[in-house]
């Protein structure tokens, strides 16, 4: 009963929060995303101290290998694949355009910005802002589906498919989700090294989907 | 974030080498739940994701369950090519 109170209070806060958020005007600290973009600072910054406090951490980081450095690529094919099978479904848009909007792997600010950036060019502004549009959702609802889920999903299963399902967001925000406690543990340098990976590879996609 | 994050490791082993060990789960407790929270207050307090639910929701929708999806399944096949590791608690 505890664990699962435990599994369910982060979802719980999550969704509460949108409910609130919903409801109440909310302060422009908040609506802006400077006080969480403060927060999340402040939780890496906790994060890499307590990495570097523990030995562990160092030495699996020196162990890293090819297998490691795979498991993001594992995720971008992955997700190419099936979301290129989905593409059909879509109506009014075209296979590039789909991918590029299932390219953010959760990095919801970022994404939809390159795509309006990018796709305007191309396409005009009012494809380019629906395609945003899109993608900002896209990549929200992941963000979320990530933080309800990575949780569970850790203790349930694979850590790799939990680190995957986190997308970039699996060196920061998931990382204490997805490796709840203390110190380091087996994997947490494939966590973070993945979601570096996605930091340089989003744009990448991103770019070469609209372009 | 990744300039932060090395900040900290580097932070943290300054200190683990002068013998000094500081805890910080409950304070990173603090900080996921509230972080959390305010999340999901920015993401129903935008007017984007919320004025467009309504006509872009579906296609989103299934664009992000498409990723999900695709990235699960690709990675439990990377965990039969590989080997799964244990996450450890």
């Amino acid at each position: 009963m505890r664990k699962l109170c435990q599994i369910l209070l982060l979802p719980s806060l999550l969704y509460a929060g949108v409910v609130v958020g919903l409801l109440v005007c909310v302060p422009n600290c908040v609506a802006d995303g400077m006080l969480p973009d403060f927060l999340l600072i402040a939780l890496v910054a906790q994060v890499g101290f307590g990495l570097g406090n523990n030995g562990d951490f160092i030495k699996q980081l020196r162990m890293a290998g090819l297998r490691t450095l795979l498991l993001p690529f594992f995720t971008i094919l992955g997700t190419l694949a099936v979301t290129s099978v989905v593409s059909l479904f879509v109506r009014d848009l075209s296979c590039c355009d789909v991918l590029a909007a299932g390219s953010g792997f959760g990095y919801y600010s970022l994404s939809s910005m390159l795509i309006l950036d990018f796709k305007e060019a191309s396409a005009g502004v009012d494809a380019a802002a629906l395609l945003a549009s899109i993608s900002l959702l896209a990549n929200v609802f992941r963000e979320l589906i990530a933080l309800s889920c990575c949780g569970m999903f850790a203790r349930l299963g694979s850590v790799s498919a939990t680190i995957s399902l986190a997308g970039i967001n699996s060196m920061d925000v998931c990382l204490p989700l997805i490796f709840p406690g203390e110190g380091g543990k087996p994997m947490m340098s494939a966590a973070i090294i993945h979601g570096i990976i996605f930091e340089v590879s989003v744009p990448i996609l991103i770019y070469a989907l609209c372009v | 974030m990744l300039f932060i994050m090395l900040a900290g490791i580097l932070l943290g082993m300054a200190l683990r080498g002068v013998g000094r060990t500081v805890r910080l789960g409950r304070s990173l407790s603090i900080t996921v739940s509230i972080l959390i929270f305010v999340f999901g207050l920015s993401i129903g307090s935008k007017p984007a994701v919320v004025n467009n639910l309504g006509s872009l929701g579906k296609p989103a929708l299934l664009i992000t369950l498409a990723g999900v999806l695709g990235s699960v399944f690709a990675a439990l096949f990377y965990d039969k090519l590989f080997g799964r590791k244990e996450g450890g608690q």
